[in-house]
């Protein structure tokens, strides 16, 4: 393969973001890269989202602190205790 | 190996977005950068051209480059192990970047005129080869009526006249080749990126 068009630039732009392309298709990928401004775009978007939902990944993953845990069955069982469920 | 290298405005690698440490301005050498274990940096190694490579890679700033260790070349660039940066070819400028455009554009127009020819049109070629700038190629293309066989290269020309108009030399370059080979096959577009990086050697008094 001499050279690659958008069509199959876009099947290796997830392989390209991630450093899963052989060095002689990372040739190809960034000669295309170099005078294709659409391509330059996508890539962009799809490396953005993919940022984006990592970092929602993070937040869903995330824990809060033990102590505010703590503070916050706490108050549920006292309030379960005290009053029942209303 | 002293080769070269295109980098974006401010020295950063239009690839890894790596900011190349420049060489300071006294004229020292930028520091020496090695491809791992720095997993930013291009990946394996620092990449580069040779002056037959420039056509494929061009971006705001070329630097001249030192390359060390075992150099390997790729289809249309060099890699090593590691490199700094040397001098900034000055040259390299975004008027000289536009000229470079223009003159693909003026070769685009100058291959589609050929296939016009062959095609029996001579009425066309002639109004196509008048077209002395992007501008004026890029209109006659829109208005021009090309017989089937010289659509294509006609359409092409008119491309790289757009993506200079728009100073986008590396396209225009790109449409250019392509153009020489749907009118002469591979062979002529490996000569008409020989003839590119001729050009660009020349102009910014490159040693090969």
């Amino acid at each position: 393969m001499d050279e690659i068009i958008c069509r199959q630039f876009v099947e290796m732009a997830s392989d390209y973001l991630e450093g899963a392309v052989g060095e002689e298709d990372l040739e190809l990928v960034e000669e295309h890269l170099a005078m294709c401004d659409w391509c330059r775009g996508y890539l962009d978007q799809i490396e953005t989202t993919a940022h984006v939902v990592g970092a929602a990944a993070d937040v869903q993953d995330a824990q809060p602190p033990a102590e505010t845990v703590e503070g916050l069955l706490g108050a549920f069982r006292a309030r379960m205790g005290g009053g029942g469920a209303r | 190996m002293i080769a070269y290298k295109f980098l974006c405005a401010g020295g950063v690698g239009p690839f890894s977005r790596y900011h190349w440490p420049l060489p300071s301005d006294g004229g020292g050498a930028g520091a020496w950068v090695a491809a791992a274990p720095d997993p930013v940096l291009c990946r394996r190694a620092v990449h580069a051209c040779r002056v037959g490579d420039l056509p494929w890679w061009l971006q705001d700033e070329l630097w001249e480059l030192e390359l060390d260790g075992a150099v390997t070349a790729g289809r249309h660039k060099v890699m090593a192990p590691r490199g700094r940066l040397l001098r900034r070819v000055a040259a390299w400028d975004a008027d000289c970047a536009q000229r470079f455009a223009d003159a693909c554009a003026e070769r685009a127009r100058d291959h589609a005129v050929a296939a016009l020819e062959r095609a029996g049109a001579s009425s066309e070629a002639t109004r196509l080869r008048r077209a002395a700038t992007p501008r004026e190629l890029f209109d006659t293309v829109r208005t021009a009526e090309p017989p089937e066989a010289a659509r294509v290269a006609v359409t092409m020309a008119g491309g790289a006249a757009r993506r200079a108009l728009g100073g986008a030399a590396v396209t225009a370059a790109y449409i250019a080749a392509h153009t020489a080979a749907n009118v002469d096959g591979a062979e002529a577009m490996d000569a008409e990126r020989a003839w590119q990086s001729q050009w660009l050697g020349t102009a910014l008094a490159l040693s090969a």
